[in-house]
Parts: C-alpha cells; sequence; structure tokens
C-alpha cells in the first residue's frame, strides 16, 4: 500500500454546504483535530468514521475519499 | 450538544495534561537530584521547588480526573473526546513511553556493569523518564 496516499473531498463538501471543521466534528461525534488531521491527509479514518462522514454530506465514500496512486 | 462543548473540553484536556508534565518533571526531578548532590543549600532549594512542582501535578491530576468523572453521565461528548484519532495518539505515546524506559533500563544496565548505581536510583531514574517521555509524547501528538 505505499504507493497509494488517500485524498479526500472533506473541505470541498464542507465549502459546499458552508460549514466549519469544528461544525462538522461536532455532528460526527470527534474532535476538529480529528477532522483537521484527516482533511489534511494525515491521519486515515477508520471504516466506520469515514462512512459516517460520507453519510452526513449525502455522498458515498469512494466520492469522499479516493485512493490515488503515487508517481 | 453544544458546538464549542468539545473544543473546550478537548483544550482543558491539554492544557491539564501539560501542567502535569510540568509538575512531574519539576517534582520527580528534583527528587532524583536530591540523590545526587550533596551541598544542603542545594538540597534544601531542590526541596521547595519539587515541592512547588508535586502541588502542580497533584492540583492539576486531581482536575485531570474530576473531568473524567464529570463526563462520565455524557456518553456522546465521552465519546467524541476518546475519538480514535485519540486512542492513536494515546498508543503511540504510550509505546514511545514504553521504548525510552527499555532503553533507559538498557543503558542502566550497561553503565552498572562499570560503576556501581544503587538499586532505589535506578528505579527512580527509569520511571522518570518513562512517564515523562510519555507525556512529552502525549502533548506532541495531540498539539493543535
Amino acid at each position: 500500500m505505499g504507493n497509494f496516499e488517500l485524498s479526500n473531498q472533506i473541505k470541498v463538501q464542507r465549502a459546499i454546504r458552508n460549514i466549519t471543521q469544528e461544525e462538522l466534528a461536532t455532528q460526527i461525534g470527534v474532535t476538529r483535530k480529528t477532522i483537521n488531521t484527516i482533511e489534511t491527509g494525515k491521519f486515515v479514518p477508520s471504516t466506520i468514521l469515514a462512512i459516517r462522514m460520507a453519510r452526513f454530506f449525502g455522498i458515498s465514500v469512494e466520492e469522499l475519499f479516493t485512493l490515488v496512486e503515487k508517481e | 450538544m453544544e458546538t464549542s462543548l468539545i473544543e473546550r473540553l478537548d483544550k482543558l484536556r491539554y492544557d491539564l495534561l501539560k501542567w502535569c508534565t510540568i509538575g512531574w518533571g519539576i517534582w520527580f526531578g528534583t527528587f532524583i537530584l536530591k540523590d545526587l548532590i550533596v551541598s544542603p543549600t542545594i538540597i534544601s532549594l531542590a526541596t521547595w521547588i519539587g515541592l512547588a512542582g508535586w502541588l502542580i501535578f497533584i492540583i492539576n491530576l486531581i482536575k485531570f480526573m474530576k473531568l473524567r468523572r464529570e463526563l462520565k453521565g455524557d456518553l456522546k461528548v465521552q465519546a467524541a473526546l476518546n475519538d480514535e484519532l485519540q486512542q492513536l495518539n494515546w498508543f503511540k505515546s504510550s509505546e514511545i513511553g514504553y521504548s525510552i524506559m527499555i532503553a533507559v533500563t538498557a543503558t542502566l544496565f550497561a553503565m552498572s556493569q562499570f560503576i556501581s548505581i544503587s538499586a532505589n536510583l535506578v528505579t527512580e531514574i527509569i520511571l522518570y523518564f518513562g512517564v515523562l517521555s510519555g507525556l512529552i509524547a502525549s502533548l506532541f501528538y495531540n498539539r493543535d
């Protein structure tokens, strides 16, 4: 899995809904730090958290998270 | 659930952890120092500094435990504060604390082959660096 990295659309989805990281964190039931580290790609969330976030935005997990092959 | 409640509690927890680390560092550090020095003036000074460190440590430890007890009823907030990133950070911090403990033990063991070290001092040094490194690692991983 070393040649792949996880990119996400959280920032875009937040901008569409005009919500802050803190508001999203409260809705999902995690801390703002967790949202921030996921958004910046520093932390890879569990499947459960990824599904919860995708459900919140009303999109599929694969629309929210994409596995990108490193060059 | 208020928007900033988790955020405020998270910040409070971080501050308490920070002061516990400072308190532990001063208190136990001076405690070990007293075993190594002979000057009565420095021992007296170290005792007072150590006392201040002990107070910082104990007061913040009590506050930390009180916060945990207060949150016992609120499962939603509790779950948010102990989310998966937090759990991972605790795990990584404990791992660092444990590794440092092993490294200090090995170093002291190697030193004991050449010089005589009191068993009491060895135990104190291992405990000091093990706990302190775990706490510092926790502060590092949970920083904003």
